[in-house]
């Protein structure tokens, strides 16, 4: 297909919940390489990642009750300098696996939102 | 502070989870619109957005049993003109807001309810307001 897709909308934004706006700051602010850029009520927003994307963090009364089933990959090169560093944050390691020759750890943020380490 | 900030990892995808590959492929392809990349076993991937950020698609046999957690949110530069697009895709409104604080917000299930949100948003405007 060679036509132009009209988007609805551009993806500019991904929201994480949390219980502790701070330790979730210095969780994906070591994470992403990122720092604070704006705070306001429960909200809190990190400077902009590469192109037009923003992660911000949003405080919420509720705990985590299943699988994240929207969830955030990153890609490493030291796949476990990473893991290590992640665990070092708050994280944990929840597994490891292997598909069709791509290496990928999952792990849990300290509110226990799961997200993927892919091997780079 | 002036120093660098090591990341460990630059943010690269975001995965979802969906129980009927071919209705999400649908949607999301329209909604953020962009074409199929590549599929296997139970994946698809759309080609990267302006961004950089790829999407993807994993066949769960599981189903969503409480509010998705992490979520997404779409810039669009007309609420009201896209909501009814949205919906005609299979995305049901779950709520329609403007005014303070948002220029105007509306959050939608997908067709597996999973929610994300559109946004009509000028960070700018907001942090010079605090």
């Amino acid at each position: 297909m060679t036509e132009e897709t009209a988007a609805i909308g551009v993806l500019t934004q991904v929201g994480i919940d949390v219980s502790d706006l701070g330790r979730a700051e210095a969780f994906y602010s070591a994470l992403l390489g990122v720092k604070r850029f704006a705070a306001h009520d429960n909200y809190l927003s990190f400077e902009p990642l590469q192109g037009e994307l923003t992660v911000y963090l949003q405080k919420v009364p509720e705990g985590k009750t299943s699988k994240t089933r929207v969830h955030l990959d990153v890609t490493v090169k030291d796949m476990e300098g990473s893991v290590a560093r992640v665990e070092g944050l708050g994280g944990k390691r929840l597994g490891s696996f292997t598909e069709a020759g791509e290496g990928w750890t999952v792990v849990a943020d300290p509110d226990g939102n799961e997200l993927c380490l892919l091997q780079g | 502070m002036a120093e660098e900030t090591g990341a460990i990892a630059p943010l690269t995808h975001v995965g979802i989870d969906v129980s009927d590959l071919g209705r999400a492929e649908e949607f999301y392809s329209a909604l953020l619109g962009v074409k199929r990349y590549a599929a296997w076993d139970q994946y698809i991937a759309f080609e990267p957005l302006t961004n950089g950020l790829i999407v993807y698609l994993q066949q769960v046999p599981d189903k969503k049993t409480s509010k998705s957690r992490v979520h997404f949110d779409l810039t669009v530069s007309d609420i009201k003109a896209t909501v009814p697009k949205v919906q005609a895709l299979g995305a049901r409104l779950l709520v329609e807001e403007f005014g303070e604080p948002t220029d105007g917000l509306a959050v939608f299930a997908d067709p597996d309810g999973n929610e994300f949100c559109l946004m009509k948003f000028d960070l700018d405007s907001k942090v010079s307001k605090e």
